[in-house]
């Protein structure tokens, strides 16, 4: 695990043997391509998948055309189950969702029935880069002083993830003393519960943080949201908990 | 304080077409007005997905423009939505189902353009009052939204249940069991801790279609089956247009104009609760619009005329769902954090402007003037269309007298399009298709419906908070200031009821007049055949119930136990009750009547029990074949084949007309899904089996 904190969030997949490409030609003539979106239209996942199937049909031998379909439903779960169990394998189906449903079905989360093993993966358009963060009331100002932390520092979870995931990684593999607090609608909810100090911090991804978090990243003292353990890759935030780990060099 | 006012000014010169950039604004204000005018009428477009579909196009705008276009769609989309919701009893959009229960009724009398107006001119002040707390809330919103944590949620989520009894009308134990499977089926999918899946069905519906119950009921399918098939199946059995009576003076717009002025507290308050609850992240106008609702009930002396056609079941609601998007608006623009779908898309229109939500909207040297734009915008788009609507109430309140049999079809494509497009998948037309059924009975053995619809709002806002809240602070959440304060006034609630019947019969008894020489109620006798139908519906609760805590106990309880407190703490009371009905039920020999009731109402119905039997089955077939028709063939191909078969056949029409009002229903849906929005319908069946 040279890089253990880079995964893909997203995912596309063909569930399929591809065919030859010497057949392909033949192949997608005349076809449809389907993309199943494991989430609202108008969200993120929504709009690259869009734009994706806007242009591909123009790069597959053939030119098929394309339709994106949403399938809402328990964090693209739903989606996923969907598209392993009741999808025929005929190279015409593309699911995207978040591709922790694969680690959470070898975590043993029960809600998922794939076999992450058996799904031809086809690509990621965005990359996540996993981040976690608390605020300045909570105390701790180095990531030293949060594996020293008597009290327990309460993490706010979604209900699968890496909101849930990395804390308990950490708990386990860096002896931070983290409580989980699963059960928040969404990071933004897990936001709003930093800033009325239910919580203390979360983890989710740096792409939708120094975004959507940004006014309490840019805030200072007891209201400032503090990431840490976060990929080189981003040259922001320039605070010390920024490289916690000696190996991440 | 002057910065404030100046760019409250200048927000304001922005949308109107005076300047430049107003001119602009406006304009698309308008354009934004419009879509959502037509959003809010038709039952299967949601103000959600549209905005989803706009999105795009406010690439090239300037912030103003980009938000007078968005907001403005959705400020009107619940004003129009009620419009629907009264004429035909089908909530048009999914906020706006609780204008239904009375406003239909009206419609029903004749009454139709006094809802109407009342509606629309609740909605106005609704919306304006949001608005304003919206530039209100905006100043003072940090301690306002801050002292709310999850331990106060699941106290305000009780004490929503709490409305449950005042909702229950003259049947407080059926409108209790009836909120405990509210929240039962608020349950129904993956739990919200740890994603174990409940009451998925699964062995009895296989593994492939429990997927769908995975994501939950949905609340728009079960409202639209709950009120609109009931409305559907009494229009055709009475073979009259919606309108049974016509009234000529009292069925006036104007009249419900002045109704909003006459119950103008109720309105305020019923603003102010759709503002508040608007503000709380996570809740919406699905939920303000019940609540509203029943504080209208609970507020009112005269509890019986509710569900009837009482104008303040219109007012309520009314209000409630407009001021709700102003309180929306506060967490997304103060925080960003978007407190409905609605709001979620609208925070991805802040990040494509480039503009960060937060402090820079609230600094007069940022962006205040935009943030106070959008005040202006709810306001004015909802001058602008309740303007428009009055100039069009005439010729909409004729369509509640053109025969039924000629709208029945469309009602049904728009009841069944309804439920598809709250996630374009069919299972939500079965759901539809099951309330439908659950509804009918519901009407005919007197069991309430709306406290099915809190429930179903609340149950799962009670379970997840109460879960967060002992996670972090064990049970002493309980003695938290904000805590103690709302358990107050659930106390008041409670309490205040009996106090005020204690004082009435304290006063009734001071002129010592004898205790009632006239009974005002009388009895009679229950017939056989109905106490055992009675019965066997009750029945059925019975068994739902005792299913909700086999599964809880045995069922996925068994492994994660967790996840079975809330279904065995809703489910075993809900059984309780549900077995002391079914006992009440089977061995009521006699009920009670209201003795004016008896008097004056000779019980003479126009139909024998007979007929109203066979004209149910028959539309009832009907409603089956549409759906089929719809799952075979596919939206565009089943709108003209069933409306033409419906017409020709059910109706009697001439071929002209059939055929004339099929090809209408086919444009449509074709023209206005497939052609105009590019939203494809998915393909029949029979298409698929037969490689078209």
């Amino acid at each position: 695990m040279k890089r253990p904190w880079l995964l893909i969030a997203v995912v596309l997949l063909f569930v399929t043997i591809i065919p030859g490409v010497a057949a392909a030609n033949d192949f997608y003539q005349g076809k449809t391509i389907r993309f199943i979106v494991g989430f609202a239209a108008g969200g993120g996942y929504d709009t690259y998948t869009r734009t994706v199937a806007r242009h591909i049909g123009r790069h597959i031998p053939g030119n098929p055309a394309t339709v994106v379909e949403n399938m809402e439903g328990a964090g693209s779960v739903v989606a996923t189950n969907h598209l392993y169990n009741n999808v025929e394998p005929d190279g015409l189906t593309v699911g995207i969702w978040n591709s922790h449903n694969v680690f959470n079905d070898a975590m043993g989360d029960k809600s998922l029935r794939i076999d992450g093993r058996k799904v031809g993966w086809v690509g990621a358009p965005s990359k996540d880069t996993v981040v976690c963060a608390i605020m300045g009331f909570a105390g701790p100002k180095t990531f030293e002083e949060i594996r020293k932390s008597e009290k327990p520092i309460k993490m706010g979870a979604t209900r699968a993830g890496n909101t849930v995931h990395l804390p308990m990684i950490l708990n386990k593999w860096a002896e931070t003393n983290f409580t989980i607090i699963p059960g928040y609608g969404g990071t933004s909810k897990i936001r709003l519960a930093m800033r009325s100090r239910e919580v203390d911090g979360g983890c989710w991804s740096w792409e939708s943080m120094r975004i959507t978090a940004r006014a309490m990243l840019d805030a200072k003292g007891e209201d400032e949201l503090i990431p840490f353990i976060i990929h080189r890759r981003w040259d922001e935030p320039t605070n010390p908990l920024r490289q916690p780990f000696k190996n991440d060099a | 304080m002057l910065d404030y006012l100046a760019a409250f000014q200048t927000g304001l010169m922005n949308i109107l077409p005076f300047t430049e950039q107003g001119q602009q604004s406006f304009l698309f204000m308008l354009v934004g007005i419009f879509i959502g005018f037509w959003v809010g009428i038709l039952p299967g477009l949601g103000g959600a997905t549209t905005l989803a579909l706009m999105l795009p196009f406010i690439y090239t705008m300037d912030p103003t423009t980009a938000f007078a276009f968005l907001l403005g769609a959705n400020a009107v989309t619940s004003t129009t939505g009620d419009m629907t919701s009264i004429l035909f009893g089908v909530p048009g959009e999914g906020i706006t189902a609780a204008t239904v229960v009375d406003g239909h009724p009206m419609a029903k009398n004749g009454e139709a353009g006094r809802a109407l107006g009342a509606a629309l001119m609740s909605s106005l002040v609704g919306s304006i009052f949001g608005a304003v707390a919206l530039a209100i809330a905006l100043a003072i919103v940090r301690p306002l939204v801050l002292s709310i944590g999850a331990a106060e949620f699941f106290m305000l989520a009780l004490l929503g249940i709490t409305f449950l009894s005042s909702l229950s009308g003259g049947n407080l134990i059926k409108g209790l069991i009836g909120g405990g499977l509210g929240l039962c089926l608020a349950m129904v999918g993956l739990d919200p801790i740890e994603s174990v899946p409940r009451y998925t069905l699964e062995p009895i519906l296989g593994e492939a279609n429990a997927l769908f119950l995975w994501d939950g009921v949905a609340l728009v399918p079960v409202t639209i089956g709950l009120f609109a098939i009931p409305e559907i199946i009494d229009l055709a059995v009475q073979r009259t247009s919606i309108a049974r009576t016509a009234v000529s003076k009292v069925g006036g717009v104007l009249e419900g104009v002045k109704d909003t002025f006459r119950h103008w507290k109720l309105v305020m308050r019923c603003s102010a609760l759709g503002a508040y609850v608007g503000v709380l992240p996570g809740v919406g106008g699905g939920t303000a619009q019940w609540v509203a609702y029943a504080h209208a009930v609970q507020s009112s002396r005269n509890k019986e005329r509710f569900g009837k056609g009482a104008v303040e079941g219109v007012l309520g609601p009314g209000a409630a769902n407009n001021s709700t998007r102003g309180g929306d608006l506060v967490t997304t623009v103060a925080f960003g954090i978007p407190s409905s779908v609605s709001t979620a898309i609208l925070l991805g229109a802040f990040i494509i402007q480039g503009i960060v939500p937060g402090p820079d909207l609230l600094n007069p040297a940022k962006h205040l003037t935009l943030t106070a734009s959008f005040v202006w915008i709810l306001i004015v788009a909802n001058i602008v269309t309740v303007a428009f609507c009055f100039l069009f109430l005439k010729p909409l309140t004729k369509i509640t007298f053109i025969k039924g049999s000629l709208i029945i079809p469309f009602l049904l494509l728009l009841v069944f399009l309804g439920g598809f497009a709250v996630k374009n998948s069919l299972g939500d037309m079965i759901v539809v298709l099951l309330f439908g059924a659950l509804g009918l009975f519901m009407v005919k053995f007197d069991w309430p419906r709306p406290p099915l619809l809190l429930g179903l709002v609340l149950g799962g806002i009670a379970e997840t908070n109460l879960f967060i809240a002992t996670r972090i602070y064990g049970w002493s959440w309980v003695t938290e200031p904000g805590v103690l304060v709302i358990a107050g006034l659930i106390a008041l609630g409670i309490l205040y009821p009996w106090y005020e019947k204690w004082r009435e019969r304290r006063l009734a008894s001071e002129p010592a007049t004898p205790p009632a020489a006239e009974p005002d109620h009388v009895t009679e006798p229950v017939p056989r055949r109905s106490r055992l139908a009675r019965a066997l519906f009750a029945l059925f609760f019975v068994a739902v119930f005792g299913f909700v805590v086999y599964e809880a106990r045995f069922g996925f309880g068994a492994w994660e136990p967790r996840a079975a407190l809330f279904p065995l703490a809703i489910g075993i009371p809900s059984l309780v009750l549900a077995v002391l009905v079914l006992l009440k039920e089977a061995f009521l020999f006699e009920r009670t009547v209201a003795a004016d009731e008896a008097a004056t109402e000779p019980p003479k119905p126009a139909l024998a029990p007979d007929e109203v039997r066979n004209r149910t089955m028959v539309i009832a077939s009907w409603i089956i074949g549409f759906f089929l028709a719809i799952w075979f063939l596919g939206f565009p191909i089943a709108s003209a084949f069933a409306t033409f078969l419906y017409i020709k056949f059910a109706g009697r029409e001439r071929w002209a007309t059939s055929v004339a009002l099929a090809l209408f229903a086919w444009l449509f849906f074709y023209g206005m899904f497939d052609y105009a929005l590019k939203l494809p319908f998915p393909d029949g069946v029979l298409m698929d089996w037969l490689e078209i």
